[in-house]
């Protein structure tokens, strides 16, 4: 399957990227996508605490957060846009 | 009425959405929660609008470091309660609009009482407890709730309109904790024009709103972005909200 990844705020300078796709294959998961775009030790420690997802960070399958969803065990099909960012919270 | 002082006044937007769109707007009654970076663009742009009624809430006084971004005030309001420097500013900026400056806390216990009869709900908040809690308000009044943050060179807004949209909490689910942010003026004043916008918006008619969809401003590249919201039909807040209707 096919997927597009978008990264959003800070995020951008960690992934270096505002948008990449993605192919998985079988019955991928969101915990899947992470580890396939957490390429280096520190992009990884932005998504992941022992092996969970951090607490706060915005993960949106289509405009639904993943937490309302399976979490990191949302299943993800063929042409999902998946939104990564970390909350803003000043104002 | 509107007055032939205000048609001068108002002249160049009443183009856009008439007497009846300004009437509209001076029966309008507005809480801007937080009188910070946001709260500065927005409540500007509100009361040289010729909002009826300008409610402002923030606990806090100016400080030397809020004045990067916080343009409502100057040196001189070092100390000063931020709804008060706030009140005088906006009151010589537009003498016709009512200005209710309130140094409460919003919280739970305080907020129902605090929105009262406000229409609108404008979120100038710089932590989310506090957004949840007005999210919350503004669901139980049944009332739109204008969402904008930011952070460093990053922003974003949305509108949550009760019954219509996803809310706050299908976004956010969780209040990270507060802590103090790094940012820019300038983004403050990008994001808290949309607000006053699509507060503007929202009572003229003028205009479709950001309903179900997050603006993304990214400020180092200078582009802005759409991101589509959709409800979570688990919500506590909007997801009750819409089995009831």
């Amino acid at each position: 399957m096919k997927l597009k990844v978008r990264f959003f705020a800070t995020f951008r300078e960690i992934f270096r990227a505002r948008e990449t796709d993605v192919a998985l294959t079988g019955d991928a998961t969101v915990r899947d996508l992470l580890e396939r775009i957490c390429a280096t030790p520190a992009q990884r420690g932005q998504v992941f605490e022992g092996g969970e997802l951090k607490p706060y960070i915005i993960i949106l399958k289509n405009g639904r957060h993943i937490q309302h969803l399976d979490g990191l065990a949302t299943r993800l099909e063929d042409g999902d846009v998946v939104s990564i960012f970390p909350p803003l919270a000043g104002g | 009425m509107i007055s032939p002082e205000e048609c001068d006044r108002y002249e160049r937007q009443m183009r856009l959405f008439g007497r009846e769109g300004q009437e509209r707007l001076k029966a309008a009654k507005v809480l801007v929660a937080g009188a910070g970076g946001l709260g500065s663009a927005a409540c500007v742009y509100l009361a040289a609008a010729g909002i009826g009624t300008l409610r402002i809430v923030d606990e806090g006084a100016v400080e030397r470091s809020n004045l990067n971004r916080q343009f409502l005030y100057g040196d001189e309001d070092i100390g000063r309660a931020k709804v008060e420097a706030a009140a005088a500013r906006l009151e010589r900026l537009n003498p016709d609009v009512r200005i209710e400056g309130l140094r409460r806390t919003i919280a739970e216990d305080t907020v129902l009482d605090l929105v009262g009869d406000c229409g609108l709900i404008v979120d100038a908040m710089d932590n989310f407890a506090g957004r949840h809690v007005l999210n919350d308000a503004a669901w139980a009044k049944g009332i739109p709730f204008i969402h904008g943050a930011v952070e460093g060179f990053y922003g974003q807004v949305t509108t949550f309109v009760p019954g219509r949209t996803a809310c706050l909490r299908c976004l956010v689910p969780v209040a990270p904790p507060r802590r103090a942010f790094p940012v820019i003026g300038p983004l403050c004043g990008i994001v808290g024009s949309i607000e006053a916008a699509e507060t503007v918006k929202y009572f003229t008619g003028a205009s479709r709103l950001l309903e179900n969809m997050l603006l993304m401003l990214d400020g180092v590249d200078c582009v802005i972005e759409e991101v589509p919201l959709r409800p979570a039909p688990d919500c506590r807040v909007c997801g009750r909200e819409r089995t009831r209707r």
